[in-house]
């Protein structure tokens, strides 16, 4: 069966071609998924494509995450693609969240957010030849419920695989190291204003193995911070 | 705490040296307004004895900038007086039996905050929250009833049933101020004496004080026994002055022993009715308007008996206290000297 579908400029003559450019235009492509017009073709070509994007237009849905999923229904064999972002392989995918440290960018929260890697992971049977790696990021997007940052930058580690920080352009292999370089007086300020709010490098030292640390660190503050809930404006120094 | 704090803690669990900070930090923390007005609070509680300003009060003492030596030390003692402050700062968390009106905040008993539930609220939110059942309410001021009583127990009970098994080494004590103030009493009698000695028909007495006697031996013993009287008055006026109000205010606390059945009946009856107060406008679920001078102990009684208490506490100390200064003493040997030499010299420029 002959298809034609025209978004902008561009004009896509099979679902596979049209698949691997839907991360280009989401929105577009949305508007496209969800038409009766193309639903109906679809029917007639993959009755089982249709009956799975079906199925998901009925559930509660983001469009940016729906538009992936439907991408990779129509088309597993595909770099990873999200919202004008390419990624050839998990490491790439991993070294883009760090790039954007301490900051975090929204697009590639959405990876454990609507649990895309995850899916993805599933479509190209990733699950079954990296089981570890898999269950790792179903762990991460339960985390990612409890603490969305943290959760999002462990991702960033654990798919580039790279056991050291970078901040400020220079790369630390030790928490001490970091750590001393932060409180130095020049940069402590700028340091302590994303250090809790970015979980960038608390991340960093779960992904190493130091829960326990972090969490005697959690204790410290709750219990200085329940101390101190009273009374704000006299208690400050 | 601000963000550089917490930077500053999580360093020092991965031992990176703060060193460089904590000076910075004490500094800031002892001239904060939070410490400063901790420090007034605590003036204000040593006037109040009860057991939670002695917990505060002894914790406030263990705080010592000097051994703060890492940002962890730091952080600790903040917390610490974090917490003193906010439990300094509550000060309607009082128990109503020991009201006293002059250091006392609040007037009603309605206005006493106890915890419930976990937080601090005042009695009368306890009793108009309907999230709780009367039941649950009920329970909670048994438990905060139990505590008022165990501060009771420890602060009043506890110490006057001691005094009251120590009866004999208070009447001791009384009868050696009898004896002590006997001795003062001799010495004022030689004071009469060197009074009325001229009105004796005696013209060698008579000479002697009109200073026309001709015998320089007399005559200067007789004015050293003057000289020596007049220090010794003023070393009892002192002593009194010090030491007699002290003594009146224990004669008097002293009586509480003899009615010590009654005021123990007025401490019970007067917990059980506080207990009564409550429980009626829990079940009525009507705010208590009631003065907390009128569920306190009575203010004179319990002054009396807490008086009682200290003196018996401190006893030694307050015994040696009480007693003549050496002074005093030094001043009547001195004087009954005096007196001896004179009274030989004159027996024998008599006889001779």
């Amino acid at each position: 069966m002959e298809i034609c579908i025209k978004i902008k400029d561009k004009v896509y003559y099979s679902l596979k071609e049209f698949a691997s450019e839907m991360y280009l235009y989401p929105d577009e492509a949305f508007c496209v998924i969800k038409s009766q017009k193309f639903l109906k073709i679809l029917y007639k070509c993959n009755e089982k494509m249709y009956n799975i994007i079906a199925e998901l237009l009925q559930t509660p849905f983001q469009i940016d995450a729906l538009v992936f999923k439907v991408s990779y229904i129509l088309n597993p064999l595909m770099e990873i693609k999200h919202h004008h972002y390419v990624f050839k392989d998990f490491k790439a995918l991993g070294a883009k969240i760090l790039s954007f440290a301490p900051d975090v960018d929204i697009y590639l929260k959405d990876f454990l957010k609507y649990h895309l890697l995850s899916f993805y992971m599933e479509v190209t049977k990733y699950d079954v030849k990296e089981m570890l790696i898999y269950q790792k990021v179903k762990e991460l997007e339960q985390e990612f419920l409890v603490n969305e940052n943290r959760a999002y930058f462990k991702l960033g580690f654990l798919l580039e695989g790279s056991k050291s920080i970078v901040y400020n352009d220079k790369r630390f292999f030790s928490p001490k190291r970091l750590m001393a370089y932060a409180i130095q007086p020049v940069y402590i300020t700028d340091f302590a204003s994303s250090f809790l709010k970015s979980q960038y490098v608390l991340a960093w030292l779960s992904y190493l193995g130091y829960d326990k640390e972090i969490s005697l660190f959690e204790n410290y503050l709750n219990v200085i911070e329940v101390k101190e809930k009273k009374n704000d404006n006299i208690r400050k120094i | 705490m601000r963000e550089e704090d917490k930077v500053l803690l999580f360093s020092e669990i991965f031992g990176v040296d703060t060193s460089l900070y904590v000076e910075k930090y004490i500094e800031e923390l002892r001239s904060s307004d939070m410490f400063l007005k901790l420090c007034e609070n605590i003036v204000l509680l040593r006037k109040k004895d009860c057991l939670r300003n002695r917990l505060i009060i002894e914790q406030f003492e263990l705080i010592d900038f000097t051994k703060v030596k890492t940002m962890k030390d730091y952080f600790k003692l903040y917390a610490h007086i974090c917490f003193l402050y906010d439990e300094s700062e509550n000060v309607a968390k009082i128990n109503p039996l020991f009201y006293d009106k002059n250091i006392d905040k609040i007037e009603k008993l309605g206005e006493v905050n106890i915890e419930f539930d976990g937080r601090d609220i005042t009695l009368n939110d306890m009793i108009l929250d309907e999230r709780y059942t009367m039941t649950y309410k009920i329970e909670a001021i048994k438990q905060i009833y139990l505590d008022y009583r165990r501060e009771v127990k420890e602060l009043l009970i506890i110490p006057f049933a001691n005094i009251m098994g120590n009866q004999d080494v208070i009447k001791k004590d009384v009868s050696y101020r009898y004896k002590i103030y006997a001795l003062l009493f001799v010495g004022i009698l030689m004071n009469v004496i060197m009074i009325i000695l001229p009105l004796f028909p005696s013209t060698l007495l008579r000479t002697l004080y009109s200073g026309q006697l001709d015998i320089p031996v007399i005559r200067y013993s007789f004015y050293s026994v003057l000289g020596t009287l007049a220090i010794l008055d003023l070393a009892l006026i002192m002593m009194f002055n010090v030491s007699l109000y002290k003594y009146r205010l224990f004669l008097r606390s002293y009586k509480v022993v003899s009615e010590s059945y009654k005021i123990m009946d007025h401490i019970d009856k007067k917990c059980e009715d506080l207990y009564k107060i409550i429980l009626k406008s829990i079940n009525e679920r009507k705010i208590i308007e009631r003065k907390l001078q009128s569920v306190a102990f009575d203010y004179l009684e319990f002054k009396n008996v807490v008086y009682l208490i200290k003196i018996s506490e401190n006893y030694q100390s307050q015994s040696s206290k009480w007693r003549i200064p050496q002074y005093v003493i030094g001043m009547m040997i001195i004087f009954f000297m005096a007196f001896g030499v004179f009274s030989i010299v004159l027996l024998l420029q008599v006889g001779g």
